[in-house]
């Protein structure tokens, strides 16, 4: 098996045209964490086999916005379901594959890659494991920080790199909160030379 | 995936045997509020709620098959799960609405499993539970899943729908000339899956795939629907199509493309005329009515679709229902985010 991890850290409201802004159908309408995703996942080349889309969150922010329009707003609806946020990636990168949304409380992320574990080989070659929170409050300026993860597993037949066992990861490694797992895993795979930081500028 | 134990609770009532009912009879139990309502009160919380309506349904799955915590897989499917508290209190949640849910019921049933989940693939949900389940099963990471499907109809839920424009102003018609939008349903649903045990039915496959065409519409040649229809379906012959049939215009159209392009002559109907769309648990109930259709050899019609879209080319079935010969049954399932999704279900070999 083989592991890399993928960390993008950015700013919304963003301030200018994304690249693939022409690909995605309403994209100024988009939410913070489907904007993070979608910059994320463009910046993946390779095509995954199955996604699970698995934030602990869920759409709550989205949830709140729509309320906050007093429950009117067809538009902020739309954001309402946490699966939505895959729509705009695959837009991007014309991908059509499965993909599950899956809830598991505080452990929504690392339930979704003890999971996709489980699944690696035939028929999943490659599998992509996607995670989005705000990192820092709004500031004055109504800005906030958000983060971005995609966890992509390999089994040992693709491409480069070196193998990784669920026992390199650390013993109970499933057992903390997404917060500990996501720590855990990228300090393991930054010694292992498989964690790429993607830093957008502050506003 | 063997089916060794189901059941539903809906407008209609409690049990699979009232929802076939309705089906085959034709009726609707629309509230006031054109929301096909499941008729229950006295509860402190939707979470509460939802976990006792859960629990009616699992009783009734019990009494067909036993079910024991060593070796099962438990996968809660809900679009928003009980969201409604958090409307209604203000309260900040610091984590999603469907897994409380779950906890609640593994509270009360003292069930302890070896897996757990909870997918949220917007009104798709059931069927990527059914997709979740068959990989669990397949993998031996358990022996038998159970699959639980629930959505309630709030004002969150409803008011949203209302914004989209998306309800009907009288109830739901699939596949009418006259539709004019969906309604909403609640239900609770479940049904309990093997690979191994005694069993008249199966889900035989399940697909589903998500295309990157448009956050609340499927593609207008429906060609993700089309493509894993053909999955699903492979080389056997299918004997009715139990359609999403949402009523909305979009929805119908796509379905419309993919069915009469592949199957001019197989039957089709859908079930939201009766007890509404119930959202992440449409899937569930419309599989639960697709065993009807084998257990009596017979479609249901669409009781409320007087005159099919002229424009429409599939074989609708409207008017009363159809006595046949059933071997397998294509139910098929669409949701925002560009969710397609369609299982087989079948005898038991």
């Amino acid at each position: 098996m083989k592991l890399h991890l993928y960390q993008f850290n950015y700013s919304f409201p963003f301030q200018s045209d994304p690249e693939w802004s022409s690909k995605v159908d309403r994209w100024y309408q988009l939410d913070a964490e489907a904007y993070g995703l979608t910059e994320l996942v463009w910046r993946i080349e390779e095509k995954p086999d199955l996604i699970f889309l698995a934030s602990q969150e869920a759409s709550n922010s989205s949830d709140r916005l729509f309320i906050e329009s007093e429950m009117t707003s067809a538009v902020k609806f739309a954001h309402t379901l946490p699966n939505v946020r895959c729509s705009p990636f695959l837009q991007a990168k014309q991908w059509t594959m499965p993909v599950l949304c899956t809830q598991f409380g505080p452990k929504t992320f690392s339930s979704a890659v003890e999971n996709a574990f489980g699944f690696l080989g035939s028929p999943y070659r490659r599998i992509l494991i996607l995670n989005v929170c705000r990192s820092l409050p709004s500031n004055e300026s109504g800005t906030s920080r958000y983060s971005a993860y995609a966890l992509q597993i390999d089994d040992a037949s693709q491409g480069g790199g070196e193998e990784i066992s669920i026992a390199d990861l650390g013993h109970n490694v499933f057992n903390g909160s997404d917060q500990k797992f996501i720590e855990n895993v990228s300090k393991v795979l930054c010694k292992k030379e498989a964690f790429t930081l993607i830093e957008a500028p502050s506003l | 995936m063997k089916i060794l134990g189901y059941s539903c609770l809906s407008s209609c009532g409690l049990g699979h045997e009232v929802f076939w009912k309705s089906l085959f009879e034709g009726k609707v139990n629309l509230a006031p509020d054109r929301v096909f309502r499941i008729e229950d009160s006295g509860f402190q919380s939707s979470k509460e709620r939802m976990t006792s309506q859960l629990i009616q349904v699992f009783s009734h799955i019990r009494q067909q098959a036993p079910i024991e915590s060593q070796g099962l897989g438990i996968i809660l499917s809900s679009t928003k799960g009980c969201t409604e508290d958090f409307v209604s209190s203000g309260a900040k949640n610091e984590s999603d609405s469907i897994y409380p849910i779950l906890e609640s019921f593994l509270e009360s049933t003292q069930l302890s499993p070896s897996k757990l989940a909870c997918v949220s693939n917007a009104c798709a949900s059931s069927h990527g539970a059914f997709f979740l389940a068959e990989l669990w099963l397949r993998t031996s990471q358990v022996k038998k899943v159970l699959v639980l499907a629930i959505d309630e109809v709030g004002p969150f839920i409803l008011k949203g729908f209302q914004s989209l424009g998306a309800l009907s102003k009288t109830s739901a018609r699939p596949f009418a000339k006259n539709r004019d939008g969906l309604s909403l349903g609640e239900a609770a649903g479940g049904i309990l899956l093997s690979l191994e045990g005694s069993s008249d039915f199966e889900i035989e496959s399940v697909c589903i795939e998500t295309e990157g065409f448009s956050i609340t519409r499927p593609s207008n040649d429906g060609r993700s629907l089309g493509s894993i229809v053909d999955k699903v379906v492979g080389n056997n012959e299918m004997s009715a199509i139990i359609a999403h049939g949402t009523a909305t215009p979009f929805n119908d159209r796509t379905e419309d493309k993919v069915f009469s392009s592949r199957f001019p002559n197989v039957p089709i109907t859908a079930a939201k005329w009766c007890v509404g769309h119930t959202l992440g648990a449409s899937g569930l109930m419309d599989t639960i009515a697709a065993l009807g259709v084998l257990k009596f050899q017979r479609i249901f019609a669409m009781a409320r679709t007087e005159e099919i879209d002229p424009d429409f080319k599939a074989f609708y079935i409207r008017g009363g229902s159809l006595a046949m010969e059933v071997d397998r049954v294509l139910v098929t399932s669409l949701g925002f985010g560009g969710m397609q999704a369609a299982l087989v279900i079948g005898r038991a070999k």
